[in-house]
């Protein structure tokens, strides 16, 4: 394997998880406040019609990734006030607006589809891209990569290392604490709703201006907010472990591809679908630390404790409480 | 500071927690709050710190009454409280959770410092980077208290504090309250429903019943009239005499006989033990949170699987086997929370009967009468809904489906939040089974409750089983040492 043929997959992950990233860390930050938004498909795909046909008519891709998280806040403003305000089930909300989301998607795009628009075009940086291996899969391709790093490292650093991220943590974990310390529990939770929806709407504006440009029926991207919610649970609401979540999955995804070529014989569908099930698979490892069985065998065979990850960790309380009360 | 509690009512639906209550905590006092489960103390105070709004009355603070007392304007007063099951956050280290103090969120170095100095000065140790979810109950009440001291808290509100803690912590916390009082400024309001707390600690006691201010107390206290005020006149005698302590059984053949086993429940893994159980015996599980001993009842049941060595029951080995076949050897658990895990909340009291005796589903009617309400004196109707039923009620039906010919009966925490009728009707009848040759083995959280019914003591401490004592040689402070760690068993196992 060259190294050219190398670069060009790393690439390819990072370009293939960039939206995911963003719309995981959009719903981490959301449900590390507390609440769930099981609108993020929805938003995906609606905010990917808004940001092509904004980026047409403005005839900048930039403002047309501004447009987009502007109707991802929208769509998590409504589930705000319908979930946190009025006090309806967030789980029942949010899951009517995933459909409510992709049905005026197609229906106000359908002028849209097909039509060529401008896209987010190709990074070169001087310099910085010339570095090995990693230098032109980050610098020298879509800046969709690049952006999805960054993120990564402010939504880390926001949550673990500043005041208000501290509070975000601690409203998801026990609101009932939270407010018996002061802390303006539903403003946080609001707020972080928004930040979170806005998220998801760029991972759409993503979509429809680089990673797959362009709108129709049916869009590129659907799918990719309910795999990013599993992401979500999979990297154990941590940032960075998210983000892994996401290049994992991506990684799946390229390697499938890659092994096309290597293996003509082999159904095509199958390497589609293959990611799926790996993943559910990789859960399961991963969460295998809690089961009392598993501790049990690895306090006599020590060492399987060393071969399986550290568990990702538990959800937020105030997660746990959501679901335990349902719809 | 001065406060004062002017006619507050709080009302939940038809009931009224709080009716008309009037109190004073004069300045450089510890006033104690003292009544039954559900008399209405811990509203009260939620009310004086601002998490609940009263229906009627006032709260008036240094003169000036305080209409509208959020839980932010009660903190910029003064008015902290410590409130029953910690308010905190487990899974964040002990330095965030300081951080959140209240007030403005402190910065990491800001928060360590602050930490540092208020731990120097009240002569507790934290870790700070620790998560809390680690820490002990005592620990976390440290905490909690640092957190309080740090924002210069002038009314402590302490909601029954010593529940899960050792004597000896139970001393050291009391010694920092009496300091906090000192400078005859501060105030402490203390509620328990333990009189002897009360009388080592306060100065002054208000005692409530259904609701009701029912009587005010100064120091030198009395035991007689607190007691009558908390229970009515009538009762106080009968709460007053205290039950026989069982013998303990000696000889015979064992009923349950582990072996080397290790029980592992969801959160936890016990350590390898073994303990035999003879028929007759009521056997009292002794351990602070995260002491195993409900892992081990659990396991008992069959709930949580023993993954290794053997568990036997009448001879039957059960270890690894499902719940049903413990069931089918007559071992039967009464869980802790008692809508959650023992009864079906939305299903009628008959239904429950259909359910506990599937072979007699058309007696169904007649085995309600006869049973719950012929011997437990369950008053609801057949039709109700189980998630209607008050919390005594609630752990009457789970009883009165227990059947008769059960050999090992197994509590965890039988008598948590229920009214002293009730818990002296569930002894009585722990003491019959046992008499009629049922083991009964139990756990609670009341360390005295504890050690005055059971004929033998367990105690669990971090995660095995630490000593095994009969009924003569043990009593608190001893127990509690060996179940918070500070003795190290062996010289103390009988």
């Amino acid at each position: 394997m060259s190294l050219d043929y190398l670069t060009a997959l790393i690439a390819a992950v990072l370009f293939a998880a960039a939206p995911l990233i963003l719309a995981a860390l959009g719903e981490t930050i959301s449900e590390r406040a507390g609440v769930i938004n099981l609108s993020l498909d929805g938003t995906v795909l609606f905010a990917a019609m808004v940001a092509f046909a904004a980026a047409r008519a403005t005839d900048n891709p930039w403002l047309g990734l501004a447009a987009g998280g502007l109707a991802g806040a929208g769509i998590a403003a409504v589930l705000g006030v319908f979930g946190l305000l009025l006090g309806a089930s967030e789980l029942a909300v949010g899951f009517v607006l995933t459909l409510f989301c992709r049905e005026l998607a197609y229906f106000m795009g359908h002028g849209q589809a097909r039509q060529p628009g401008p896209d987010l075009g190709a990074l070169n940086l001087p310099f910085l891209s010339d570095l090995p291996l990693f230098g032109p899969a980050i610098f020298r391709q879509s800046p969709v990569v690049l952006l999805s790093l960054v993120a990564v490292g402010l939504v880390w650093f926001f949550l673990m290392r500043t005041r208000a991220g501290l509070v975000v943590r601690a409203v998801g974990e026990a609101p009932a604490a939270a407010v018996a310390r002061g802390l303006a529990v539903t403003r946080t939770q609001f707020l972080c709703c928004l930040a979170g929806g806005a998220l998801g709407g760029l991972a759409g504006g993503l979509y429809s201006l680089s990673v797959k440009p362009g709108w129709g029926h049916p869009q590129g991207c659907e799918g990719a907010g309910w795999i990013a919610l599993a992401i979500v649970i999979f990297g154990g609401w941590k940032p960075v472990r998210v983000a892994l979540g996401a290049l994992f999955f991506a990684a799946i995804q390229v390697a499938g591809i890659a092994l096309q070529d290597v293996l003509p014989g082999l159904s095509g569908t199958l390497f589609q679908i293959a990611p799926f099930p790996v993943m559910i698979l990789t859960l399961l490892v991963v969460n295998l630390r809690r089961s009392a069985a598993f501790r049990e065998a690895a306090r006599r065979v020590p060492l399987l404790g060393r071969l399986v990850p550290r568990t990702a960790g538990g959800a937020p309380g105030a997660i746990v409480g959501a679901l335990d009360k349902g719809f | 500071m001065d406060v004062v509690l002017s006619q507050i009512v709080k009302r939940f639906g038809p009931l009224a927690a709080n009716d008309d209550v009037t109190m004073r905590f004069a300045p450089g006092t510890i006033h104690g709050l003292l009544g039954e489960n559900g008399a209405g103390k811990s509203t009260l105070m939620r009310v004086l710190c601002g998490v609940l709004a009263p229906d009627g009355g006032e709260v008036v603070v240094n003169g000036r009454a305080c209409p509208g007392l959020t839980p932010e304007g009660a903190g910029a007063l003064g008015i902290g409280m410590l409130s029953q099951d910690p308010l905190d956050f487990p899974p964040l280290p002990v330095w965030e959770n300081f951080a959140l103090g209240g007030g403005p969120v402190l910065s990491r170095s800001q928060a360590k410092a602050r930490l540092a100095a208020v731990c120097a000065r009240m002569g507790f140790v934290l870790p700070p980077d620790a998560p809390v979810s680690r820490l002990t109950v005592a620990e976390r009440q440290q905490l909690e208290l640092a957190r309080l001291f740090d924002r210069d808290v002038r009314l402590l509100i302490l909601d029954e504090p010593t529940t899960g803690i050792s004597p000896a912590q139970k001393e050291a916390l009391f010694g920092v309250l009496r300091a906090f009082v000192a400078d005859g400024e501060r105030v402490v309001a203390l509620v328990t429903h333990k009189l002897a707390e009360a009388k080592e600690l306060c100065d002054t006691v208000s005692v409530l019943r259904q609701g009701r201010l029912v009587g005010s107390f100064a120091a030198p206290l009395s035991t007689t009239a607190i007691l009558g005020a908390m229970f009515g006149a009538e009762a106080a005698c009968a709460v007053g005499a205290v039950p026989p302590r069982p013998a303990p059984v000696v000889g015979g053949e064992a009923l349950l006989r582990v072996t080397d086993a290790v029980i592992a429940d969801e959160k936890i893994v016990l350590q390898p033990l073994s303990v035999a159980i003879r028929p007759g015996e009521i056997v009292g599980l002794a351990g602070i949170s995260g002491g195993g001993q409900e892992a081990f009842l659990r396991g008992l049941a069959g709930i949580a699987p023993v993954v290794a060595g053997s568990l036997a029951v009448a001879g039957r080995e059960l270890a690894g086997k499902p719940a049903t076949r413990f069931l089918n050897a007559a071992v039967h658990y009464l869980p802790a929370s008692r809508l959650e895990e023992g009864l079906f909340p939305g299903l009628t009291l008959l239904d429950h009967v259909r359910l506990a005796f599937p072979e007699r589903r058309a007696e169904a009617r007649a085995i309600f009468a006869e049973r719950c309400v012929g011997r437990f004196r369950l008053t609801n109707l057949p039709e109700a809904k189980a998630a209607r039923l008050s919390g005594g009620n609630q752990q009457r039906l789970l009883l009165s489906l227990v059947p008769d010919d059960t050999r090992l009966l197994l509590a965890d925490n039988p008598t948590r939040g229920l009214d002293a009728a009730s818990i002296a009707q569930i002894w009585d009848h722990f003491r019959e089974r046992a008499a009629a040759g049922a083991a009964v083995v139990f756990f609670s959280e009341d360390l005295d409750e504890l050690l005055a019914h059971a004929g033998r003591v367990l105690v669990f401490f971090n995660r095995a089983l630490v000593a095994d004592l009969k009924a003569g040689i043990f009593d608190a402070a001893c127990v509690g040492d060996l179940m918070t760690g500070r003795t190290v068993p062996g010289q103390a196992v009988a």
